[in-house]
């Protein structure tokens, strides 16, 4: 497996509290990463990190995806936007942020392939079209404002907006949330297929070991901005080895 | 262990030893395996026997390199070649997983939504079998494990303990693996769905597959296995002619 993205002694303080304390990863191609911890682990700090939305305060990120190794501390303004729209995706908890809101759901998927260059009107709306179907929403309410969405909804609305144009890599920070959990099972459902069809690479946040289980090749457990523990998703579930990691796989309720 | 082998292996684990710490106990120390062999043939079915915490479980994880060990080295056999599982990285140890190394857990690990029949046909996907072909034979072999079609399309969270157990069944059966771990087959199941998997097994090692099964009743042990490993306190102690 080709490595994707590589991170190496990330460092990052907020005030007297090290948010991200000598972070090193890798995630391959196709290759689902979970990134598993309790709040204020430094997991969402990490996320953000990695997908270039904020600074470190030392250490190196490249992304191997485009023509050349992009080092991510290295590029500008412009060139970083431009990764993260083309070939890069994140998405929110929070969907009802993340989209726009007084903009069709069809507008809200069709803005992402704008982005991206599309500019037949036709091929873009049946585009959003498909992909309105694809998240279980329908295509006949690509004219709807998504304002009274469901929490579902909105979150099925972000993905369709997120993956519509294939990234490579796709940055997901607690998806699943703050929905109720009727719902969870069916927005996990459908990330599970949908990464699996499009064969992205996903780095996923979460403080669910269900959600690590069900979709994450690996996962990392972070404690104290530290990474303390990695390997296979099961491994780190079923034997777990740091203290840590043991309190977090003992305190679930089994089902 | 006294039996010698030749030709090629399936299984080639030795000197497995494996410490629990519980830290959350204080730092409790639990000897889970101490020295443990296994060598599987080709073709063969090994029984692991013996008493409740004597490590089968433990050896079975082991070999599927779900629990790490702590020294010893499990060469399994893939892509023709041998793989070491316990110095394996993740990467590897998944592309083992997904074309040389099946394992049935005792209980099912269900997907939310997912069907029984696209549980059971996922697996075959995964082995890269066309979508239309994978669920026919993951209908066909459901209908042989006794599933009625009425239940296909349902997912299985909602089956009885005994019909989850053979849709955990079907969805590694389903595949022909070179080698394939069953931890308590049959432990839930009716004598018809016994005899069932007794077949699938015969069958699966008529093909060659490598089987390593733990079984606890006797009369089940002498129908499917070819040999008996024994293990006490986390060693094998001694393979016993079935």
């Amino acid at each position: 497996m080709s490595i994707l993205l590589q991170a190496t002694g990330l460092n990052k303080r907020f005030q007297n509290i090290d948010a991200l304390d000598n972070v090193s990863l890798t995630v391959s191609r196709r290759e689902i990463l979970a990134v598993v911890g309790e709040s204020g682990s430094g997991k969402s700090t990490l996320l953000a990190t990695l997908a270039g939305l904020q600074t470190a305060d030392a250490g190196r990120i490249t992304y191997y995806g485009g023509d050349r190794p992009w080092d991510i501390g290295d590029m500008d303004e412009m060139q970083l936007r431009r990764l993260q729209r083309t070939q890069w995706g994140f998405i929110h908890q929070n969907a009802r942020a993340a989209l726009r809101l007084d903009v069709s759901a069809g507008g809200n998927i069709g803005e992402r392939l704008m982005m991206n260059g599309a500019r037949n009107y036709g091929d873009i709306r049946e585009t959003a079209a498909r992909w309105l179907d694809e998240v279980e929403i329908g295509r006949e309410r690509i004219d709807e404002m998504p304002l009274n969405f469901s929490g579902g909804m909105l979150q099925r609305l972000q993905i369709a907006a997120t993956l519509v144009t294939s990234p490579e890599l796709v940055f997901m920070d607690e998806p699943t949330t703050g929905l109720d959990v009727s719902v969870q099972a069916r927005v996990l459902d459908l990330i599970r297929n949908l990464v699996h069809k499009l064969d992205v690479a996903t780095i996923i946040v979460t403080h669910d070991l269900g959600v690590a289980r069900l979709l994450a090749d690996r996962t990392v457990v972070m404690q104290g901005g530290a990474i303390v523990e990695h390997g296979l998703t099961d491994q780190v579930l079923d034997d777990p080895q740091h203290p840590y990691t043991q309190l977090l796989v003992s305190s679930v309720l089994p089902s | 262990m006294t039996t010698s082998h030749s030709g090629p292996l399936a299984i080639d684990a030795a000197d497995l030893h494996k410490r629990f710490v519980l830290h959350l106990q204080g730092g409790l120390e639990l000897d889970v395996l101490r020295g443990a062999n296994l060598k599987v043939q080709p073709g063969a079915c090994i029984a692991l026997v013996g008493p409740s915490g004597a490590g089968k479980s433990s050896l079975m994880r082991a070999l599927y390199g779900n629990y790490r060990i702590d020294s010893g080295s499990i060469r399994i056999a893939h892509d023709g070649g041998m793989v070491d599982i316990a110095s394996a990285s993740p990467a590897e140890i998944l592309a083992v997983r997904q074309r040389s190394l099946g394992y049935v857990s005792q209980f099912l690990r269900a997907i939310p939504r997912l069907s029984a029949l696209d549980v059971v046909a996922s697996s075959a996907i995964a082995r890269g079998i066309d979508e239309n072909e994978a669920r026919r034979q993951a209908g066909a072999m459901l209908e042989r494990l006794r599933i009625p079609a009425a239940l296909h399309t349902l997912p299985p969270i909602t089956f009885s303990g005994g019909e989850q157990q053979r849709v955990n069944l079907a969805r590694s059966f389903i595949c022909d693996w070179p080698t394939l771990l069953l931890d308590e087959p049959t432990a839930s199941l009716d004598p018809t769905s016994r005899d069932t998997v007794c077949d699938l097994i015969a069958e699966a090692c008529n093909r060659g597959s490598a089987i390593v099964a733990i079984v606890h009743d006797p009369a089940l042990r002498d129908r499917i296995a070819d040999r008996s490993v024994r293990l006490e306190n986390g060693a094998t102690l001694e393979e016993i002619p079935a």
